[in-house]
């Protein structure tokens, strides 16, 4: 009985680690359709900025993700004004290409700034009995924080106003300019949010997994996978796609291999495009 | 029908046709000086009577720089400090430094442009099994000398090529017994998912089996992995004495905060041949590493004359690079054989410094005497076991002296470079 | 030769076995082979230059060249067919691993590994074929294509690093996993009389540069032949190559077969080059390093691709001399400016300077054909009168929850021209769809000429006889005129060609701008070109969707006259919102209204009366009886 609470317990927390680690990208790619190559940087800076403000203020790792998240949200507004602005209009792969680029500068800045090999921190809260297992209390704390996070994106787009006209802008931009909405403002602080978000998830995941420059390139294919699967829906497509391909992954690997979870993560993401050549949200209506 | 000048990405009137030829020949010509230009040849150094090349490739770039950064720092250090010593047959060493900036292909194509530099007469280069396997070929066809310095599962049946690192029996050997000992008579495997994890993998279980060890499990995960969450609810059904890690790069990290995190860092010790090389014990936290056992030749505190000699002259040109792990030493004592080898044969050609290597000369270095095996062309070298202490330092805890390399290929019979290999320039398969 | 006059029915058939004559024309084109020559020359010119580089360097270029072919690959199929493709190194990487293993297998036999590298080719156009097959077929959009893409080369990624164990071979090679194939054999030819003779590097080097020399002129043939025309209508205007019955998948897929198959052989040389192979080809980095050669070089230039490869290999190579460890900064870096300041890359940017330094028109000069004066329409007394009959029965059609059609059954077989009106709201976009086949209709049947059609894609339509014209003109910007026509002309017929052309522009008074480029026409004239192109395609039944829009006075009442001057020879069916347009068009109207028929009958009747302009001005808003 146990094992089976734990199993369950670590397919949740493989797939809240999975949505933490592609709301931000979700958030940018479905209202501004941008493919934002630097988002593994961005939780790279994020977790980086939650290891120093740990080590150097004692601040609590939840705090400290939030400081992660600023942080990485002034970059996105830099970011935003200076290199994604101009190219507004561009094809698509302009702007895939510059934060490609951006990415490069980044990695490398993080070197030169953070080193090759930099202390991280380590899980905080210890761990927890179940029947007969040990099971780390910070990873099921991932489950509502996974939670809450997606609650907190629902709400700021459904009940702000800065959410409302994001969507509207997405949807229709024509209209909504013609309606009075800055969408130079509004993609500024669309890019900023998911930046924000992405920042945030790397901090989340600081805490259990070793932070390097590098560590971005590991969640980026992820991230992808997880956000086209999920379609035009970005909040509740990424979660629908993330429970598939997070669960699926992870129930695979606890009976079989870890190399199989991943192979069934990559299939049933073909799978469902296959039929769903759009995401899994195409047809919904709530496009949210 | 209009030829739509896609090439030239306009459309054309109806001189086209001509246009279109003036211009491939024109696009001929820049193409042909341009080449010309930016192959200027290359500065070849003027072939100075008193200076012998020698060339090192390492990643100073992209992922794997957490390796390659220090092995080229002791690289370049190690030539000025035999330069400084009067060079070698009283000739200066010049050393040509290659970053490989972590991609395969540049080893493949550095290795191209040493092998075509006929000046070059030894190289020190690499990390992982898939450069070499990328360079060595290439090396050795245009007979230039290798030497490997990272620990490896063995295999390669190569006359020109060198390995300083431990082998898999060196080092598991030695952790198998001490699991055995200190904690109980079962044992879990986690590997990289990859040659090297699925060979080390293999001699785990053979030697687990000489001393009476039982394997509880064997799971072997992918590079990229960082969720290790499902290997752990595996290891803790399976309620093993210890955990034997062959778990390699930064993503694999993880493994070791995941395993804290769940608290089981202190009821199940692991032990492990690769942990430590990219100085993991520094990247994770004291709690998270403590007690965690492992095998070397080369630590930084080891008790010698040459090893503070090396520490200090080395801290004195890289004062914050930090520790120095078993590779860079390793580069180390590569050039330091070789020089030795050359200053025996009187000569840099590359056959009478081989016989030269495999005469069973010994130079004791910072970590202790190293004297090649011929027939491996492996070290027979010192090992130590250690232990991170609570300041994250390896605490050296058991010493093995000139521990015999293995000539065997897991699976696949042995390799002779003295006897029936002695023209062998290849790597053995092993079985697993 | 197919003649125009039985093209109707064998309208499928004729566009693949036009193509095929297409590419003989070019052979046989003596403006072709004196542009051979010319490559001949200059490629004789690189290879005496070759003697002079050090042996690095040829190492070098040889690796280049190998890259270089990859980036022409995708050059290709992003610049001619608008396929932007993120894992263009996959099938790099898959001709690689190809010729790995064909090459440890065979060449004890066969003494040669010629045969690995062509396999290289054949194993990335298969892999390619799938995958293309399952992209296009599966309407997968251009955004999702791309990550789609990116995502299939980091699969492969995964897989080829798993593959460590001795359980992962074929035949003689081992896959290795992450380790890769090492001491692959070199490129070896078999020589009657010699025997096996392995490259050596100048020679590898020089079989390089011809083999991508080869490639080159291949792409460069079909980028200028009619499959490089239909491509160019695929990338600037799917829909309307669609509507003129291309069957843009089939395009799209065959596009990208081909540029498999040269990203593989590119892949093989590569494998070759270096003795090994690993799964790193596939890895990201590559991914966007394919990219950037491109975008630096110029995606609309085959040439552009080589040029691009060699700037940025030789910044990242030298950048470390300059700045130590920082070239993933300075590689960042140099493609953020290439993106601000040179957008088109550089071998079109050096062309337009140079362009403009020279002086050359752009287009301007006309063809000999055209002469000054328009004449007046032609009566095309011979023309045979075509009307076709379109019946739509018991349409219904629902999206989601929002059920905007319930039942519309319209026969139009009677009259030459017909119009449906309506306000906003009442259905008529939806459906000119449902007649056209770009919208399914969830309910009832559509027959057109006795076929039911209702299953059937609009492309498909299109070749049973329907010319459909969107209501924003539909065409293709960087084409000419003339060019416009030619693609609506799916059969080839040379001889009888020219002169439809002219009959087909002239029709639409277009025949004096014959040579311009489309995107310089006036808004009014781009309409009628589209027209034009309708009718290129010898329909029965056209379908105008407000084909009055956003034209001068002086335009509608032309766009009138040449409805009533098509209506002679086509059966014609007008949407329309503009009631003074509609009136002059004197033809029976049929009104929709909150998705039914409301009223159906002449102009007069329709428009006197009472109960429609009330709707029109919005006093009824209950749903009235049908």
């Amino acid at each position: 009985m146990d094992s089976v609470l734990v199993v369950l317990f670590s397919a949740a927390t493989s797939v809240s680690t999975l949505l933490i680690a592609s709301i931000g990208l979700a958030v940018i790619f479905g209202l501004m359709r941008i493919i934002n190559m630097a988002h593994g940087e961005f939780l790279m800076i994020g977790a980086f900025t939650t290891v120093v403000l740990v080590r150097t203020l004692g601040l609590p790792v939840l705090v400290a993700a939030l400081g992660g998240a600023v942080i990485a949200a002034l970059l996105g507004f830099v970011v935003e004004i200076v290199l994604i602005r101009p190219l507004y209009g561009r094809r698509l792969v302009d702007t895939l290409l510059v934060t490609f680029g951006l990415s490069l500068m980044l990695f490398q800045l993080a070197v030169n700034i953070f080193g090759t090999t930099s202390p991280g921190i380590s899980t905080p809260f210890g761990a927890v009995a179940i029947g007969e297992y040990s099971v780390s209390v910070y990873s099921l704390l991932l489950i509502p924080v996974a939670g809450l996070l997606m609650l907190a994106v629902y709400l700021v787009f459904t009940r702000t106003k800065y959410g409302l006209l994001a969507r509207a802008a997405a949807q229709n931009p024509e209209m909504a300019s013609a309606l009075g909405v800055d969408a130079r403002k509004i993609n500024k602080l669309t890019f900023m949010f998911g930046a924000a978000l992405a920042g945030l998830g790397g901090g989340l995941l600081a805490p259990i997994v070793a932070v390097s420059p590098g560590m971005g390139q590991s969640y980026i294919g992820q991230a992808f996978m997880t956000v086209i699967t999920g379609g035009q829906a970005f909040l509740l497509g990424t979660l629908a796609s993330a429970a598939a391909l997070g669960g699926v992954q992870n129930i695979v690997a606890q009976l079989v291999t870890t190399f199989w979870g991943l192979a069934a993560l990559f299939l049933t993401s073909i799978i469902i495009l296959r039929f769903m050549p759009e995401g899994i949200s195409a047809r919904w209506k709530r496009q949210l | 029908m209009k030829c739509n000048s896609y090439i030239l990405g306009g459309t054309y009137g109806k001189l086209e046709s001509v246009q279109l030829t003036r211009r491939a020949i024109l696009k001929g010509a820049v193409v042909a000086s341009g080449a010309a230009l930016l192959s200027a040849p290359a500065v070849l150094r003027a072939a100075a009577q008193d200076e012998i090349q020698v060339a090192s490739m390492f990643d100073l770039t992209g992922n794997l720089n957490i390796y390659g950064v220090q092995q080229m720092n002791v690289s370049k250090y190690a030539i000025e400090a035999i330069n400084e010593a009067g060079g070698v047959l009283g000739k200066k060493l010049v050393l040509n430094a290659y970053d490989t900036q972590s991609k395969i292909e540049l080893y493949s194509r550095y290795a191209q442009e040493i092998g075509t530099n006929e000046q070059v007469a030894a190289v020190v280069a690499c990390f992982t099994g898939a450069s070499r396997e990328a360079a060595r070929p290439v090396l050795s066809r245009f007979k230039k000398l290798l030497f490997f310095p990272t620990i490896d599962e063995g295999g390669e049946c190569d006359r020109f090529c060198f390995m300083q690192g431990t082998d898999c029996v060196q080092q598991e050997g030695p952790l198998i017994e001490w699991a055995a000992k200190n904690a109980g008579d079962t044992l879990y495997v986690v590997a990289a998912d990859y040659v090297y994890g699925h060979v080390a993998t293999a001699w785990t279980k053979a030697l687990a089996e000489k001393a009476g060890v039982k394997i509880s499990g064997v799971e072997f995960i992918p590079l990229e992995v960082s969720d290790f969450s499902s290997t752990i609810r595996k290891i803790q059904s399976a309620k093993p004495a210890a955990i034997m890690s062959n778990l390699v790069g930064s993503n694999h990290i993880a493994f070791y905060r995941q395993f804290a995190a769940a608290g089981l860092n202190g009821s199940i010790p692991i032990v492990s041949p690769v942990f430590g090389l990219g100085n993991e014990q520094e990247i994770l936290s004291a709690e998270e590493t403590k007690g965690i056992v492992v095998s070397y030749s080369y630590f930084e505190t080891l008790e010698s004359p040459e090893n503070k000699a090396f520490l200090e002259g080395f801290r004195k040109k890289n004062a914050d690079s930090g520790v120095v792990a078993d590779t860079p030493a390793q580069v180390w004592i590569a050039w330091h054989q070789w020089k030795q080898a050359v200053e025996k044969a009187g000569t840099t050609d590359i056959m009478p410094v081989v016989e030269a290597l495999e005469s069973g000369m010994s130079y004791t270095g910072p970590a202790g005497p190293v004297t090649v095996d011929a027939p491996s062309h492996r070290n027979i070298q010192n090992v130590h076991l250690a232990k991170v202490d609570a300041n994250q330092k390896f605490e050296i805890i058991e010493k093995f002296e000139q521990v015999k390399p293995t000539r065997e290929v897991v699976g696949a019979g042995a390799c002779d470079l003295t006897g029936a290999d002695q023209n062998s320039h290849r790597m053995i398969e092993p079985k697993f | 030769m197919t003649d125009l006059a039985s093209s109707q029915t064998e309208n499928g058939t004729a566009v693949l076995t036009g193509n095929k004559n297409g590419i003989l024309q070019g052979v046989a084109d003596w403006k072709h082979a004196k542009t051979g020559a010319a490559m001949i020359v200059t490629a004789i010119a690189i290879l005496i230059a070759v003697n002079f580089f050090s042996l690095a360097d040829q190492l070098k270029w040889t690796l280049w060249v190998s890259f270089g072919i990859v980036a022409m690959s995708l050059s290709f199929i992003w610049g001619k067919a608008g396929i932007f493709s993120f894992g263009q190194n996959a099938l790099f990487g898959i001709g690689a691993y190809g010729y790995a293993i064909l090459s440890l297998n065979l060449l004890p036999y066969s003494g040669e590994t010629l045969s690995a590298l062509v396999f290289a080719g054949v194993a990335a156009a298969a892999f390619a074929a799938a995958l293309g097959y399952f992209m296009f077929y599966g309407r997968v959009g251009d955004v999702y294509l791309s990550v789609l893409t990116l995502a299939v080369t980091l699969i492969l990624y995964t897989v080829f690093s798993s593959t460590a164990g001795p359980q992962y071979r074929i035949g003689e090679a081992t896959l290795g996993g992450f380790n890769g194939m090492p001491g692959l054999p070199t490129l070896t030819f078999w020589i009657p009389g010699s025997g096996s003779v392995q490259l050596e590097i100048q020679a590898l080097l020089i079989f390089a540069i011809g083999l991508a020399a080869v490639l080159y002129v291949i792409m460069s043939y079909a980028a200028d032949s009619r499959f490089g025309e239909i491509l160019s209508g695929v990338r600037d205007n799917e829909t309307r190559m669609e509507l003129l019955g291309y069957d843009v998948r089939f395009w799209k897929w065959l596009a990208f077969v081909v540029g498999g198959a040269i990203a593989g052989i590119g892949g093989g040389l590569f494998a070759a080059w270096g003795t090994f192979t690993n799964p790193s080809v596939f890895g990201l980095t590559q991914a966007a390093m394919v990219i950037i050669w491109v975008m630096v070089g110029g995606r609309n230039s085959l040439f552009g691709a080589f040029v691009g490869v060699v700037i940025v290999q030789w910044i990242a190579d030298e950048a470390d001399k300059v700045v130590s460890e920082q070239t993933p900064l300075i590689l960042g870096l140099m493609l953020i400016l290439s993106l601000f300041l040179l957008p088109n890359g550089v071998v079109p940017t050096a062309t337009n300077w140079v362009r403009s330094w020279l002086g050359a028109s752009k287009g301007g000069s006309r063809g000999e054909a055209t002469q000054a004066a328009p004449l007046p329409a032609s009566e095309a007394a011979t023309e045979p009168v075509r009307r076709g009959v379109i019946v739509a029965q018991n349409i219904a059609k629902s999206f989601g929850g929002l059920s905007v059609l319930r039942g519309v059954d319209l026969t139009f077989d009677e009259a030459p021209v017909y119009a449906i009106i309506g306000p906003n709201g009442a259905g008529k976009s939806t459906f000119f769809n449902v007649l056209t086949g770009r919208v399914t209709a969830s309910q009832g049947s559509i027959t057109l000429n006795g076929t039911d059609v209702g299953a059937m894609p609009a492309f498909e339509r299109a070749r049973l006889g329907l010319g459909i014209k969107l209501q924003i003109a539909s065409i293709f910007p960087s084409m000419t005129v003339r060019q416009h026509i030619d693609l609506a002309l799916r059969a080839r017929s040379t001889a009888n060609r020219g002169a439809l052309i002219e009959r087909t522009l002239r029709d639409v008074d277009l025949w004096e701008r014959a040579d311009d480029q489309a995107s310089d026409l006036a808004h009014g004239q781009q309409q009628w070109l589209e027209i034009a192109m309708v009718i290129a395609q010898r329909p029965s039944l056209i379908l105008l969707d407000e084909p009055a829009a956003g034209m001068s006075r002086q335009e509608k009442v032309r766009t009138a006259q040449l409805i009533e001057r098509l209506s002679r020879t086509h059966r014609i069916i007008v949407v329309e919102h503009d009631m003074a347009f509609v009136r002059s068009l004197e033809a029976p109207v049929a009104m929709l209204h909150e998705g039914r028929v409301f009223r159906n009958g002449s102009f007069e009747a329709v428009c006197g009366d009472e109960e429609v302009i009330n709707i029109y001005l919005g006093r009824r808003s209950n749903a009235v009886s049908a």
